[in-house]
């Protein structure tokens, strides 16, 4: 074999490489919870709420696909077949903090109505409640 | 005086029988299918809020266009990104009515075939639309599913054409929806 024979072998390799990569790249999975990423943004989950209500278009323009560290009272748990969505609201308010967790990353038990928890997600918007999905709750 | 407590209490039953409660739910599931022969692709929302009012018929479903979650990470940015704009759009929303609201009587389990016409908002784009879907009422419990064609085009939704082929001209978008009693 000759250097150009070498070099023409070496380069269609690291092509392929290059190829297989880009590849896996493209068809990366989406993750299930954001566990292992740091919140850009930490509110008392009452706070946040009132942020979406006086305006909502500047808190979407600052909060639109951030992770979010909200920390609030659980008042409201339910399932379905995949996720477990956990509200966190004050008594006496009328909008909170809807929190949607995959199943396969935690189970509903660890939920407890009343309990106060900190939880993280990427915010996606405000409906009747301020809506967290991807979330993972944060270790003390 | 004792006789009249009877009647107060059917008078409060009454009153509130008038004014029954909205039915409210926060978590209901609206997805979408898209078959081509190169690729299926689906997206699940599972935080759409949607309020019947048993008493007009009204219906509404409210949902945020960043709550779909796609198998492929790098679809849904281009979802968001690309084809339904979403920060300038977050939104997609539809509000209408039962035409045939007449025909069901919630207080009686059975799956009722409706008829639902109203106004569909998606991209910032509204149109009229019609449907049928089937109204579930299971010992009190309602629930509504249906299922119809959007074709992106008519919400200005620009496919480019280099990803043509991977995408319906028809998407289908499927709706399940357990309303809460309370």
């Amino acid at each position: 074999m000759n250097r150009k024979q070498i070099f023409v072998l070496a380069g269609a390799f690291l092509a392929l490489i290059i190829l297989l990569l880009a590849l896996k790249w493209v068809f990366r999975p989406a993750s299930k919870t954001v566990q292992k990423e740091k919140p850009e943004f930490i509110f008392e989950a009452s706070a946040l709420v009132k942020e979406f209500e006086t305006d909502e278009q500047t808190a979407n323009t600052l909060y639109l696909d951030k992770i979010i560290e909200v920390s609030g009272t659980v008042d409201d748990i339910t399932e379905d077949e995949t996720v477990i969505i956990v509200t966190l609201k004050d008594p006496g308010s009328i909008s909170g903090i809807l929190c949607s967790f995959d199943k396969s990353t935690v189970a509903s038990e660890n939920f407890e109505k009343g309990e106060k928890i900190d939880v993280k997600g990427i915010c996606t918007g405000y409906l009747m409640d301020v809506v967290l999905t991807k979330c993972a709750v944060t270790d003390e | 005086m004792k006789s009249s407590i009877p009647f107060i209490l059917v008078f409060l039953g009454l009153t509130q029988f008038v004014s029954a409660q909205k039915l409210i739910s926060k978590n209901g599931h609206i997805w979408f299918f898209s078959h081509t022969l190169v690729e299926d692709i689906e997206a699940h929302n599972r935080q759409t809020v949607s309020i019947l009012d048993p008493a007009t018929g009204t219906i509404q479903f409210n949902l945020l266009i960043k709550s779909f979650e796609f198998q492929q990470k790098l679809m849904q940015e281009h979802f968001n990104e690309n084809y339904m704009e979403s920060d300038a759009y977050p939104k997609a929303t539809f509000t209408g009515n039962i035409d045939n609201f007449s025909q069901i009587n919630f207080n009686s389990d059975g799956n009722y075939t409706v008829q639902v016409s109203g106004d569909l908002t998606i991209h910032g784009v509204t149109r009229q639309v019609v449907t049928s879907g089937v109204l579930i009422i299971r010992s009190g419990v309602v629930g509504v599913n249906a299922k119809f064609p959007v074709a992106p085009k008519d919400y200005n939704i620009i496919i480019p054409d280099l990803v043509k082929e991977n995408i319906a001209n028809k998407v289908e978008v499927n709706v399940d929806v357990t309303y809460s009693t309370n």
